[in-house]
């Protein structure tokens, strides 16, 4: 096994050529393409192409990558050539007024119904009130009223002769009428009709009553009559109307005789304008009270369109983002108006929802904003599943208020929904609900990071004169193009893949052009994208600062010189969210004879992490399987983060922990110059783990801070080499030998990098050669485990066994 | 020429109410007349005798119009039946009056019914009787009445009937010379109360002497401040006159109590078929 060899400066960063480009500037660029999406794009086009039930789509991808102007650009592109959808309105529905009509119209015809319906309003509301005022009509009513007070009148003259011609007279009373026998033409007195024959008494009381009966008959019939009048009043009303209004509404049918629900309405706007002909001739009275109307003025709003959807100016289909989901907003809402203190509604007081405006195209949303509102994800689902769109309020559902409410006509819906959002929630939905799988049936994943290639370097110069056009930003020299695409690298933490986070991309843009106006310059550079990045860093990174400084105080014991046995520095990386640095840390091994438990501090306090355990435990298994094939491991060690007071995570400190207890058994010391990062498997290999270029600034800034002697470096998986783009300071330290960076394949080349002590590797004999570290451990663990092996043995008879072995 | 249109002044204006009253026209009507003429409106209340003497024959019986059932009446229910019925009109004249500032006054009386109102219209310039309420309501009393002051009554009379509002023009018949100018000052209260077309039918021998009377009426009325259309009355019998009046669709005639077209049985025809109000310039 060879000492592995420091990496040389140019494996450090992986730059981007400027010459490639073979332009001076981005503002010689034309609108570039989508990078690195392909597969996205390939499920858009599918899902978008695709008019089956259920293939909606849900694009996921990370947050600030792009996706929704992507979606939509794409979706624009995909609606501009299709027909635009057709109009809907909801109309009054004269059978049941709570229940609207929805009528679906043919594009740009919803305008003109409502333009025409307002002008038959009109034209009625003159038309009507002059047919009333002709004399003709007068007549006739007058000959109407004349005959029922003819009919009345000549029942009550056939009994007043009839009742005079008995000598008795019909007299008007404050309550009615009466009968009495008259002398004269005057009623008789009582006295003198107590003077009377009996039998006459009798007779003249036989005819009253036998009167009255009679009277009783023709008042009865008085109803009658009066209804009978007012029915042939109302024909008549009836027959003048239709002459006055038919052939007005006949002409508005003509216009629209090809839609037959027009046609119908039509009709039943004629019936209900000749069954409400007070209104239209200004009789209709409102009761009020101090001249507060208690119930609405005649109002011709039944007979107003409400257009819900007009697409008479629309070019395509429509592309609709809702950026604000609520259950409302997705599926419409009826609101109210307040009159004397109560809520009231009608069929103009419906708005649409997004599902409305979006019919027949396209329908974007942000799954996480969807989720977060009460019912809007159900009301979605409703919706998609029923192919309609029923307006109904929460209130109504719940009966959380009292009062009108409206059940509009469902509208059939045929479009797309696009849902925008992360992988968690994609998979959780996956996970928890079995719709989303049947509504949701094309997903479109977005790639964070697209492979660097000298294609894609220069679609993305392409994508950054798209940016940087669109929001006026000045242009990027090719230099400044190279410059935002190594970031783009190092965003990516891989030297061979490029990050296409979007939204921190143009963050980065705008502020080169700050810098750039700043400098007094018009064209973007490379040191206004460094100064760029730079100031991002500075601005976020006070909690680094502090945690450096307080290694610097030895507030935090961290050796940057010497050696030490069981003392080894381990790198972690803290992520602040916008901002990620790494800080080295302190493991510390102890060893002694014991059962085979290797003990993780960390994990007995619960400050450990599953993941952390899991590499403790790997490490625990090798240290038997490389030492104690043949004997029990017989060996209690302890593992500690030292200075360390919230959780560990991950196993990247395996190797450094590995190391530490190697020290530890072997009594070798390491070298405190180095600090080690990566993960071991059962099998002794070192493996890759994350953020490999913060973790060796992060020492080396302490270290440069310390002073930089040419043995401190940072021993990192060689499989992590690919992923360097570390910053320019870094490198220029390595150029000049006083900083190094080791790539180790397996703990032995760490050990010995970290030691200076060969590791050693089995000879033919399965032995370890003599002074390596290996052969030291090896003896160590041989010691314990016949150490224990003594503890063991019985206690002959009559002898107490002590602690020291024979 | 004795009387111009403005020179007359009816300074007191006789409303007789009774059990059989049945609305508010004739009062609202009266109102307007007074409110236009700055007159006193006199309501008068006639506790009929005869109801008394009804309600206190064993057998009297009410008949409600609403429900067509007979209930048992005495002296005492029909006393109090006709003191609520006064307090209901007293108190719709008050209202009506205040609201119009017209002065009034209302007052009962117990009698029969013909003496009373005859009293009455001694000191009245104007009654109003209602020939509507006598063809609905069949009041026996209200029907002898109006018969007498047709025949026999001292001042004007205005026979109302209730009829739509509309624009039907006031028609003054100048059959009688002497009469006549009169009966034109009356149809010009009347048609500048209601803002209503005047008509005039000028009985004339021959084309001459209508022509003569238009002018002279013509000019009568300019001096005035009114207009009037003028027509010849060529026939003399009481049906023509109902049938000009009816061609015309006169909302309200205007005849001299004198008229010898409303004497004899003439008045009897017009009561009956006459489709419009009449007044009887006394």
């Amino acid at each position: 096994m060879n000492t592995p060899k420091a990496l040389a400066p140019e494996s450090l960063y992986t730059h981007c050529d400027p010459a490639q480009f073979g332009f001076e500037t981005t503002a010689e660029l034309g609108g570039g393409g989508i990078i690195g999406q392909e597969r996205a794009m390939e499920a858009l086009q599918f899902g978008v192409g695709i008019r089956r039930e259920g293939y909606n789509l849900f694009v996921l991808g990370p947050p600030g990558i792009g996706k929704y102007s992507v979606v939509r650009q794409y979706l624009e592109h995909a609606a501009g050539t299709a027909p635009a959808p057709p109009d809907w309105c909801y109309l009054h529905n004269f059978e049941q007024p709570d229940r609207p009509c929805a009528v679906r119209l043919p594009t740009g015809r919803g305008q003109a119904l409502r333009r025409d319906m307002e002008r038959l309003v009109d034209d009625l509301r003159n038309a009507i009130p002059v047919s009333f005022e002709t004399e003709e009509y007068h007549t006739h009513v007058q000959e109407i009223e004349e005959a029922l007070k003819d009919q009345r009148e000549h029942a009550l003259a056939e009994l007043t002769a009839e009742t005079e011609s008995r000598g008795i007279a019909l007299i008007r009373t404050p309550g009615g009428y009466a009968f009495a026998p008259v002398r004269g033409g005057e009623v008789i007195k009582p006295d003198d009709y107590e003077q009377l024959p009996d039998e006459e008494k009798q007779r003249i009381e036989a005819s009253v009553e036998e009167l009255q009966g009679k009277l009783a008959n023709i008042l009865r019939q008085t109803p009658k009559w009066q209804r009978e009048s007012r029915d042939r009043i109302k024909a008549l009303d009836r027959e003048v109307a239709l002459f006055a209004v038919g052939h007005l509404i006949e002409e508005v049918k003509k216009k629209y005789q090809d839609i037959a629900a027009i046609t119908a309405y039509l009709d039943a706007v004629q019936n209900d304008v000749v069954e409400h002909l007070p209104e239209f001739r200004g009789q209709d009275e409102t009761p009020n009270i101090l001249g507060i109307a208690l119930t609405e003025k005649p109002s011709f709003r039944r007979y107003q369109v409400n257009l819900l959807i007009d697409h008479g100016r629309s070019q395509g289909v429509p592309v609709v983002y809702e950026d604000t989901p609520l259950y409302q907003n997705l599926v419409g809402r009826v609101e109210h108006l307040t009159h004397m203190g109560a809520l009231v509604t009608d069929f103009m007081l419906i708005k649409p929802g997004a599902l409305h405006r979006a019919n027949g195209g396209y329908l974007i949303l942000d799954a996480k904003k969807l989720l977060t509102e009460p019912f809007a994800w159900e009301g979605l689902k409703r919706a998609l599943y029923a192919r309609e769109v029923r307006i109904q309020s929460l209130g109504q559902i719940y009966s959380y208020v009292s009062t009108v409410y409206l059940e509009p006509e469902a509208i059939p819906i045929d479009l797309k929904v696009v849902l925008l959002g992360d992988r968690f929630l994609y998979y959780l939905l996956q996970a928890y609900d079995p719709d989303f799988i049947e509504l949701f049936k094309v997903t479109a994943e977005f790639e964070d990071r697209v492979e660097r290639t000298p294609d894609n370097d220069r679609l993305y110069a392409g994508l950054l004169a798209v940016l940087t056009q669109r929001e006026d930003l000045y242009p990027l020299d090719s230099a400044a193009v190279a410059r935002v695409i190594e970031h783009g690298s190092r965003q990516a933490e891989d030297a061979e893949r490029l990050a296409v986070h979007l939204s921190s991309t143009m963050d980065l843009l705008r502020e080169s052009d700050y810098w750039a106006r700043q400098a007094g310059r018009v064209v973007i550079t490379r040191t206004d994208v460094q100064h760029a990045i730079d100031m991002q860093v500075r601005r976020v990174d006070r909690i680094r600062g502090q945690v450096q400084e307080g290694i610097l105080r030895n507030l935090v014991l961290i050796d940057t010189a010497g050696a030490r046995i069981g003392q080894v520095n381990a790198l972690s990386v803290i992520d602040l969210g916008n901002f990620s640095f790494a800080q080295p840390t302190r493991i510390t091994a102890n060893a002694r004879m014991g059962e085979g438990e290797i003990i993780d501090i960390e994990r007995e306090v619960e400050l450990g992490g599953s993941i952390h355990s899991k590499g403790v435990m790997i490490l625990t298994s090798m240290l038997a399987a490389r030492y104690a094939q043949d004997r029990p491991l017989s060996l209690t060690a302890s593992l500690a983060f030292e200075q360390s007071y919230g959780l560990i995570e991950g196993d990247s400190a395996s190797v450094a922990e590995f190391c530490a207890l190697i020290s530890a058994l072997a009594a070798v010391p390491i070298d405190q110059r180095l600090a080690v990062t990566g993960s071991v498997n059962q099998h002794g290999q070192v493996q890759a783990i994350g953020g490999v270029n913060h973790k060796i600034e992060g020492f080396f800034d302490i270290c440069r801070a310390r002073g930089l002697d040419g043995g401190h470096g940072v021993i990192i998986p060689a499989a992590n080499v690919v992923h360097l783009m570390l910053r320019e300071d870094v490198i220029e330290a390595v150029r000049a030998g006083r900083f190094k960076i080791y790539p180790v394949e397996s703990v032995d080349e760490a050990i010995t990098l970290l030691t200076g002590v060969p590791a050693g590797i089995r000879d033919a004999q399965g032995e370890y050669p003599n002074g390596s570290v290996n052969q030291r451990v090896e003896d160590r663990l041989r010691d314990f485990a016949e150490l224990r092996h003594e503890f063991a043995k019985p206690v002959p008879d009559g002898h107490e066994n002590d602690d020291t072995p024979a | 020429m004795t009387t111009r249109p403005h020179e007359l002044i009816f300074r007191r204006i006789l409303l007789p109410l009774d059990s059989g009253a049945a609305d508010s026209t004739d009062l609202d009507a009266a109102i307007r007349l007074a409110a236009r003429l700055q007159a006193e409106v006199v309501g008068i209340f006639i506790e009929d005798v005869d109801l008394m003497r009804l309600a206190a024959l064993p057998f009297a019986r009410e008949m409600a119009p609403l429900s067509a059932s007979a209930r048992r009446i005495d002296a005492a229910d029909m006393a109090r039946a006709l003191r609520a019925r006064a307090g209901v009109l007293r108190a719709r004249l008050q209202e009506r009056a205040l609201q119009a500032r017209v002065s009034w006054s209302f007052h009962i009386v117990q009698g029969e019914l013909l003496a009373e109102q005859l009293g009455e219209a001694v000191a009245s310039d104007l009654i109003i009787l209602d020939i509507g309420a006598r063809r609905a309501s069949m009041s026996r009393a209200t029907d002898q009445v109006t018969r007498h002051f047709f025949s026999q009554g001292a001042c004007t009379v205005w026979l109302r009937r209730a009829l739509a509002e509309d624009e039907r023009p006031i028609i003054a018949l100048l059959d009688d010379i002497s009469s006549g100018q009169r009966v034109l000052a009356v149809a010009c209260q009347f048609a500048r109360r209601d803002g209503k077309q005047l008509l005039v039918m000028i009985a004339a021998d021959d084309a001459i002497e209508f022509a003569r009377r238009a002018h002279d009426i013509g000019e009568l009325l300019t001096a005035d401040g009114m207009e009037a259309e003028c027509r010849p009355l060529t026939r003399s019998a009481a049906s023509d006159l109902i049938q000009d009046v009816t061609e015309a669709r006169g909302k309200l005639l205007v005849i001299a109590r004198d008229s010898p077209l409303a004497s004899g049985a003439g008045y009897q025809r017009l009561l009956e078929d006459l489709p419009c109000e009449i007044v009887l310039a006394g």
